[in-house]
């Protein structure tokens, strides 16, 4: 008889983590599976105004120091919660370091290239848009942006 | 009363004594006639190194052990007899287990809840609203816009350098 309990119990225990892990993927996947984001650097420019490729973004690019825009790279990274992501901004402008925690919210660290902290920002809303003045590449302003990648 | 008539009776108490207790001229006629009657006490003699050889040889040694079998048969007939619980309360020795079992049930719970909702209340998709900045150098400013309630958030550094 205690056998039979034994064994009852740890296959229902078994089949309960079971149908946990089959019901809801989704929180696992937050666990161990990373999270696709778009980085994209952005700088000034002298006419043109906001190009297509940038149209989701302008009105935080009309308020970000000027009026006309161009798309300097667009790179799609796989984020993992707690684990980090270090980014290279373009003009030498130094480093980014990206995270993602548990809950979703993204962590962005700017570093020149001494290493020196130009702020760290963070976000639970998409795209986060960063503009900080000291960092200009060819006198022109550079924009900052993390943005979730699309759902094909 | 003649000597084999009372050696008939001697005897017959004797064996008697082995199931009842005598009554007390029963006694006392078998400590006359044994004191008095030679044969007798032969007889008693022969009958007590019978007894005692008996008792050496130990017939019971060559009965088998029970089996399983055996003491199952046993157990269904006390039981049957009332002389034992019925089979019916060998289900209740379970239930010291139940509270371990509850526990282990309980524990399963708190494992899926966990693996449900995480170790706090928000999960990747929930509405935890947090717009901020950190450590910004000494001297600078920030201003934050945020356009709508879904939708992203402008991040704007100013610095006197």
């Amino acid at each position: 008889m205690k056998a039979w309990v034994i064994t009852l119990t740890l296959l229902c225990s078994l089949s309960t983590i079971g149908l946990a892990g089959e019901s809801h993927p989704s929180r696992l996947s937050t666990l161990s599976v990373a999270v696709s984001v778009d980085v994209i650097h952005t700088v000034g420019a002298d006419s043109g105004g906001i190009p297509s490729s940038l149209s989701k973004y302008s009105k935080y690019l009309g308020r970000a120091g000027s009026p006309n825009w161009k798309l300097n790279s667009r790179k799609k990274y796989s984020l993992t919660s707690g684990a980090e992501k270090l980014v290279t901004l373009p003009g030498k402008l130094g480093k980014a370091r990206i995270s993602l925690d548990a809950k979703g919210i993204a962590t962005v660290k700017i570093v020149d290239m001494k290493g020196k902290s130009l702020g760290t920002y963070r976000s639970s809303r998409f795209p986060l848009v960063i503009a900080n003045n000291r960092l200009k590449i060819g006198g022109k302003p550079y924009v900052f942006i993390l943005d979730r990648s699309p759902k094909k | 009363m003649n000597d084999s008539s009372d050696l008939q009776r001697f005897q017959e108490l004797v064996e008697a004594s082995a199931h009842r207790e005598l009554t007390d001229a029963e006694t006392a006629f078998v400590g006359r006639i044994g004191f008095r009657s030679a044969e007798c006490r032969e007889w008693l003699e022969a009958d007590a190194e019978m007894v005692a050889q008996a008792v050496e040889e130990d017939p019971l040694r060559d009965v088998p052990a029970a089996t399983s079998l055996d003491w199952a048969r046993i157990d269904a007939g006390l039981r049957r007899a009332g002389a034992l619980p019925a089979n019916r309360s060998r289900s209740w020795s379970a239930w010291p287990l139940l509270p371990a079992a509850a526990a282990l049930v309980l524990c399963i719970g708190v494992i899926q809840a966990i693996l449900n909702e995480g170790l706090s209340s928000t999960t990747l998709d929930g509405h935890e609203e947090v717009v901020e900045v950190l450590d910004l150098p000494d001297g600078d400013g920030s201003l934050i816009l945020q356009e709508g309630e879904e939708e992203g958030v402008l991040m704007i550094i100013l610095s006197n350098g």
